[in-house]
């Protein structure tokens, strides 16, 4: 790993909510910013966690899942805290959103396992601080490495 | 009104320059009198107070304290070169004089006079009234003599003011009434009201007119009085306040005045009033014999004054006689019993009638009285002792001249003395019985011994019962008691100091020795013979003429005349040897020679003659020694001249005969006329010189009596002095009778045992309860401390109190004993002069303070669930309390019956942990506490608390183990319930936690959403897609839905808390409500409601409807069935009512079932299912409040099945 590594570039973001509305406004934002990473939705944990179980773990090293903490069945904290459990997604980076930003459901986030935390909506605000938050993880990028969106034309860090 | 105000102005000045110098003079009784003014005094006046009370010149006097004790004022001794202060009392110390010089008190040494009163009121008086002027007052108090009169003067002269205490209040009048009769006393007043009103008397400016009329001065009835004494010289202060009244208020109508003190306003402006109003009291019912009974009473009372007055001179006295007609009705009997006019005339008698009043004397003495006045006089009376005169009939000069009037006040005047007979009628009942008993005193003194006294048909002598004797059977004559004393009747009768009566000298002694016996004997034999040869009849008298002896038969020549007789020769004899023998014995003794007297015939014997000689005998002879006379009488018989000279001539020698007997006759005759005008002429030079030496020994007497005045006024003195010290003895011992009382009081009713000992530890005093305590019976005399019986437990009382004395401090014992506990404290007693004198034994018995506080702790005890227990190591001895025994639910054993183990009653589980301690605590000391489990007799269980703690002996060795148990049974329970309402507080907390997040997270999610997808609206692209901005549109309304859906949930959920009027509800009438509500749902869904047998329960209507709504709507909105069926059942079960709602719906997955009933909680999404997640959480809040319980399983049904649990209420 070197200084010079380019960053990694974001191709799918999976996104668990079980709001339809939540989606759209992401999708309007990834659209209109021109984000060319892939906009995945899932209503709930279990279709999410089920399309995972048929996703190559190579397609996983270049994609992001957001969960949303307050799940209509379950909480997205104890959803990644499941994933993590998998030896398969130990290394998959996920994150938790949330209508606020309280810290201490960004404390119950980071405790079960996510990597980044981030406040709705899923715009370029959220996928910007998704990168920076991930980026600093070098546990999870190496020293040198950074994680990226792309835009249609542009990448920015 | 500005007059009065500055008429009442007192003049302020400061401390040290008092505006009025107030003297107060006062003697005997001064002190009563000082003490009642002093205690009315006000302290708020600028005046300066000193006080010269007559005392004892070496009685250390305790006036200061005693007066002190009255006033807040201090009260302080005189010292010499004293500036006064204002509101300060001073006294004059005893054996000094006190004067005012140049603004200071001055002492001085008193007079030397040992009659001279000390301090001397008048002294300080003048010198006051010379340095102070109008700024001083005089008060003259309570006292004998008349210290302070001229002092008054002094005070008055100079424009001060001058006050004397009412006699009527003093306890000795004479200084008061002599400083009143100088004329110079503004005032008259009682110490009290001189006291009250001194501001006033004080008030400037000075008006004395206006003051004396003031309400502040002496009462009208005293102010009339005074006018009267100061017009007439009467005192009418002693006259009976009813007739003074009634006179008064004659006058009043006579003035037509409304009250008395108009009326004394009219009589100080008249001084003919005055004189009237004097006239009116002075007239009094009189007449002639009035009351006819008495004065035949009299009657035979005056005879015998007259029968044994004989000669003698008869005095009588008709006091009050008015107009006359008393003494002349007198007169007239004295005359009549005398024999008529002439008797009277020639008889030697004195009627004095006096009278107060002048004018009544004038009528008297003109005795002309009309007819009229003479209709009880007896018409032989009037025939006899009257002459007709025109109108009336005029007294004759005969009787009248007898009758001597003055005008003379009977009160004040002297009396007339050596009287037969005083008549005093109708008068005393006008006076008060003080003067009746002065004027009883006087007619006492003026009477000779068993003298008559005459009073009126109601007058007595109650008041000087002593004085006088009831005659018998007539009430009102009464005999003069001779008085053994008759200075002190004088003392009575004058009330002013007189001289004593003289005494009489005390007989000398004999002259001569007595003779010999056999000398005496042979003597007589001599002149017996010689007087037998002289002549048989004979006797032998003294220079006195008192019979000595008699010789012979000298019978026919005594004869004993009427009237006083005694033992004289000349009282004896008949007359007219009588005559001879007091003519003859002096000459013949004078003379030393032989006289004879004149030849006397007899009646019974005619021709007999009689003569006496007498021999003078100088020499001695006789019993007494004395010189005495002889008296020899002779008889014979004598012949007729014409016998002598023969019946035919007379011979010339018989003739010759006849005549030398005649010559010897007249010889004899002529010599004893010789010895008469030579007796007479002698007797005359004796009267003479006797009266010389009468005079001379008047004049001796008159120093005597001189000297006895000045020993009567220093005994007087004296006497003031004493009964100054009299009466501070008598407040001191009234003081230490009061003392004494509360010490005695105090010792019978403290509950204190307390013993008083001397030095020689006899019990001097002791309160009751030491008697009690002690036995010691309080009859006995100063009983020795060994006889007290002490109580158990008690150290011995005589080492203890020698102790205490030997130490000179106080030695204290606590005395302890199972059933009592005491304090014993022994204090040494020392005298003022810090002299040991004994010690004081106080016992403080808390017995029954250790008893109430048992029962007190025992109460606590068992209130508080608290017993104890004490386990004797040594004897291995256990007691349980009653408590205790209460707790373990155990009958308590009977006495000699050893108590149960206290671990029999320990719970299993327990016990070895119990038993390890108490070894901890047997072995090492080492106290514990412990919790366990009791088992009660009665199978019962209580939780207790175990604290127990070693009994040490002396050497700190184990011998005991004390211990309480405490019953923390409901502690216990208390402390769970406590436990699990923190928990649910807890749940509570955390629910309201949760609550409050998830609304703020559920409320703010479709507020955000809304927000930006109205952003998304300002968007271009949106803007020109018309299909893209009609879905944002969507999107924002179904968001607004939801946030409309969860601010009505919450307020729901809000409102099951708030108080709601609970009734009894008829469920089936709430399911009838919500049929209607959800009929649309059930319409359209094509479902079935199934109500069973519905009860009815106590509560909110609107939280069982909100209950079976979202219950039953929960059912219809989750059922995928065709036919949705939702069934509500109920029934009873062990005091519960318990209703059911269940469905044939999908039913609530068994994970699920508890996370349903949680705020926002869902187990589908939005999309799927509309609802916010409330609707469970708001039935379990309404069961909650009712203390029921909602759960959730499945149904027979197939669906799910909700359970309600309510208790019945």
């Amino acid at each position: 790993m070197s200084a010079s590594t380019s960053p990694r570039p974001i191709k799918t973001v999976f996104f668990v909510d079980d709001s339809s509305d939540e989606f759209f406004l992401a999708d309007f934002s990834f659209k209109r910013q021109g984000i060319v990473a892939d906009l995945t939705h899932f209503v709930d944990f279990a279709s999410f966690e089920s399309h995972l179980d048929h996703t190559d773990a190579s397609d996983l090293q270049s994609s992001i899942g957001v969960i949303d903490l307050n799940l209509t069945i379950s909480k997205g904290s104890d959803g990644i805290a499941h994933l993590r459990s998998d030896h398969r997604y130990r290394d998959f980076v996920l994150g938790v959103c949330s209508g606020s930003d309280d810290p201490a459901d960004r404390q119950m986030a980071i405790d079960a396992g996510a990597d980044f935390f981030v406040t709705k909506p899923l715009n370029e605000t959220a996928l910007i601080a998704i990168c920076e938050q991930v980026s600093s993880l070098h546990h999870r990028v190496g020293d040198d490495e950074t994680v990226s969106i792309v835009r249609s034309g542009t990448v920015q860090q | 009104m500005a007059d009065n105000e500055s008429s009442t102005e007192i003049v302020h000045q400061n401390d040290d320059d008092p505006a009025f110098w107030v003297g107060i003079g006062a003697s005997a009784g001064g002190l009563e009198a000082l003490r009642n003014l002093v205690r009315n005094l006000p302290p708020v006046l600028s005046a300066t107070y000193i006080v010269t009370q007559h005392m004892a010149p070496h009685h250390k006097s305790m006036l200061a304290e005693i007066i002190g004790r009255e006033t807040d004022m201090p009260v302080l001794d005189v010292t010499d070169r004293l500036k006064p202060s204002s509101n300060a009392i001073y006294i004059t110390p005893p054996n000094s004089n006190i004067i005012v010089e140049h603004g200071l008190l001055r002492l001085i040494d008193p007079s030397p006079a040992p009659a001279a009163p000390k301090p001397s009121a008048d002294l300080f008086f003048t010198t006051l009234a010379e340095a102070k002027g109008e700024s001083a007052v005089g008060i003259v108090l309570s006292g004998t003599g008349s210290d302070g009169s001229d002092g008054i003067r002094a005070i008055r002269q100079n424009g001060g003011i001058t006050i004397a205490q009412d006699e009527l209040t003093a306890k000795y009048a004479s200084m008061p009434v002599s400083a009143l009769e100088t004329g110079c006393v503004d005032l008259i007043m009682s110490p009290e009201e001189i006291g009250a009103q001194f501001s006033k008397i004080v008030a400037m400016p000075r008006d004395l007119d206006k003051l004396r009329a003031s309400p502040v001065n002496m009462d009208s009835v005293s102010e009339l009085i005074q006018l009267l004494l100061d017009h007439s010289g009467v005192n009418f202060r002693h006259y009976k306040s009813a007739t003074f009244q009634r006179r008064v208020e004659r006058r009043m109508i006579a003035v037509s005045a409304g009250t008395l003190e108009e009326y004394v306003k009219v009589a100080k402006a008249s001084i003919a009033e005055v004189d009237l109003l004097f006239r009116d009291l002075l007239i009094s019912v009189t007449s002639f014999f009035r009351d006819t009974g008495e004065f035949e009473g009299i009657r035979s009372h005056i005879e015998s004054i007259v029968e044994s007055k004989r000669e003698s001179h008869i005095r009588v006295w008709v006091a009050g006689t008015a107009t006359g007609e008393e003494a002349y009705s007198l007169a007239m009997i004295f005359a009549e019993v005398l024999g008529g006019l002439q008797a009277y005339e020639r008889t030697r008698i004195q009627i004095f009638a006096t009278d107060i009043d002048d004018r009544a004397i004038q009528v008297a003495r003109r005795g002309f009285y009309p007819e009229t006045s003479l209709h009880e006089v007896p018409q032989h009376y009037i025939d006899e002792y009257f002459d007709a005169a025109p109108g009336g009939y005029n007294v004759k000069k005969t009787l009248r001249e007898k009758v001597i009037f003055s005008v003379h006040n009977l009160a004040q005047d002297p009396p007339f003395l050596s009287l037969d007979m005083v008549s005093c009628r109708n008068l005393l009942i006008y006076f008060q019985s003080s003067l009746q008993a002065h004027v009883f005193a006087r007619f006492h003194y003026a009477l000779l011994p068993h003298g008559l006294l005459f009073l009126g048909k109601s007058e007595t002598v109650a008041a000087a019962e002593s004085l006088f004797r009831m005659s018998g059977q007539f009430k009102h004559i009464f005999y003069q008691r001779p008085a053994a004393d008759r200075g002190e009747i004088r003392e009575k009768a004058f009330a002013r100091r007189t001289a004593p009566p003289l005494t009489t000298a005390a007989p000398t002694g004999q002259k001569y020795p007595p003779p010999e016996a056999h000398e005496l004997a042979l003597a007589n034999a001599r002149f017996k013979s010689l007087v037998s040869a002289i002549g048989p009849d004979a006797l032998l008298v003294s220079a006195e003429l008192q019979i000595l002896k008699a010789y012979g038969d000298v019978s026919r020549y005594i004869g004993v005349a009427a009237g006083p007789v005694d033992t004289t020769a000349a009282s004896l004899l008949i007359e007219p040897f009588s005559q001879d023998v007091r003519v003859a014995v002096p000459s013949a003794l004078r003379q030393n020679s032989t006289i004879q007297g004149l030849a006397r015939q007899m009646p019974d014997k005619p021709d007999h003659r009689h003569r006496i000689t007498v021999y003078p005998i100088n020499e001695g002879i006789g019993e007494v020694g004395e010189p005495t006379a002889l008296v020899v009488f002779t008889e014979w018989e004598e012949e007729s001249l014409a016998d002598q000279l023969g019946p035919d001539t007379a011979t010339s020698e018989a003739s010759s005969e006849a005549i030398q007997q005649l010559s010897r006759e007249l010889a004899i005759a002529q010599t004893n006329l010789q010895h008469t005008v030579e007796e007479l002429e002698t007797s005359n030079e004796e009267l003479q010189a006797l009266n010389e030496e009468l005079q001379s020994s008047n004049e001796e007497l008159q120093s005597t009596n001189e000297e006895l005045e000045t020993s009567n006024e220093e005994l007087q003195s004296t006497n003031e002095e004493l009964s100054t010290v009299n009466e501070e003895l008598q407040v001191n011992s009234q003081q230490l009778n009061t003392v004494n009382q509360s010490l005695q009081s105090i010792l019978d009713n403290v509950a204190i045992p307390m013993l008083v000992v001397d030095r020689q530890l006899n019990i001097t005093h002791s309160s009751s309860a030491s008697q009690e305590l002690f036995g010691v019976s309080p009859d006995l005399v100063l009983p020795h401390v060994t006889r007290c019986q002490l109580p158990p437990g008690y150290p011995d009382l005589s080492s203890s109190i020698t102790q205490a004395m030997e130490l000179g401090k106080r030695i204290d014992v606590d005395i302890e004993q199972s059933d009592q506990s005491a304090h014993m404290s022994v204090v040494p007693h020392f005298s003022a002069a810090g002299e040991m004198v004994g010690a004081i034994v106080l016992i403080t018995d808390n017995t029954s303070a250790l008893r109430e506080r048992n029962r007190q702790l025992s109460a606590a005890a068992r209130i508080a669930g608290l017993g104890h227990f004490a386990i004797d190591l040594s004897g291995n001895r256990r007691s349980l309390s009653d408590e205790l025994y209460e707790i373990i639910g155990e009958t308590k054993p009977p006495a000699g019956e050893d108590p149960p183990e206290l671990t029999d009653f320990i719970h299993p589980d327990d016990v070895d942990e119990l038993l390890s301690v108490g070894r901890e605590l047997r072995d090492h000391g080492k106290p514990f506490e412990v919790q366990a489990k009791m088992l009660r007799s009665d199978g019962g269980e209580r939780n207790v608390r175990i604290v127990a703690m070693p009994g040490l002996d002396s050497s700190h060795k184990v011998v005991g183990i004390m211990g309480v148990v405490l019953d923390i049974t409901d502690q216990t329970h208390k402390e769970e319930q406590l436990v699990n309402t923190l928990a649910e507080l807890s749940r509570s907390n955390e629910e309201l936690n949760r609550f409050s997040y998830v609304c703020s997270h559920d409320m703010k999610e479709p507020v955000r959403m809304i927000e930006q997808l109205s952003e998304m609206l300002l968007d271009s692209t949106i803007i020109e897609d018309h299909a893209q901005r009609s879905d944002v549109i969507s999107r924002i309304t179904k968001n607004m839905g939801r946030l409309r859906q969860i601010i009505d949930s919450l307020l729901a959920y809000s409102r099951i808390d708030a108080k709601v009027e609970e009734s009894v509800i008829d469920l089936r009438e709430v399911m009838t409500d919500i049929d209607e509500t959800l009929s649309l749902a059930i319409t359209e869904q094509n479902a079935e409601l199934v109500l069973g047998d519905l009860p009815s329960v106590r509560g909110a209507r609107v939280h069982f409807t909100q209950l079976f709504q979202n219950l039953i709507g929960n059912s219809l909105k989750f059922n995928d069935k065709d036919t949705p069926i939702v069934k509500v059942s109920a029934s009873s079960e062990g005091g519960y009512t318990v209703l059911v709602v269940e469905d044939n719906g999908p039913g609530v997955p068994e994970e699920s079932r508890t996370k349903i009933f949680g705020l926002f909680d869902r187990l589908h999404r939005q999309d799927e299912i509309d609802g916010i997640g409330l609707g469970l959480s708001i039935c379990q809040r309404i069961v909650a409040q009712y203390q029921g319980t909602i759960v959730c399983d499945d149904s027979e049904m197939g669906g799910a099945r909700f359970e309600i649990s309510l208790p019945e209420r």
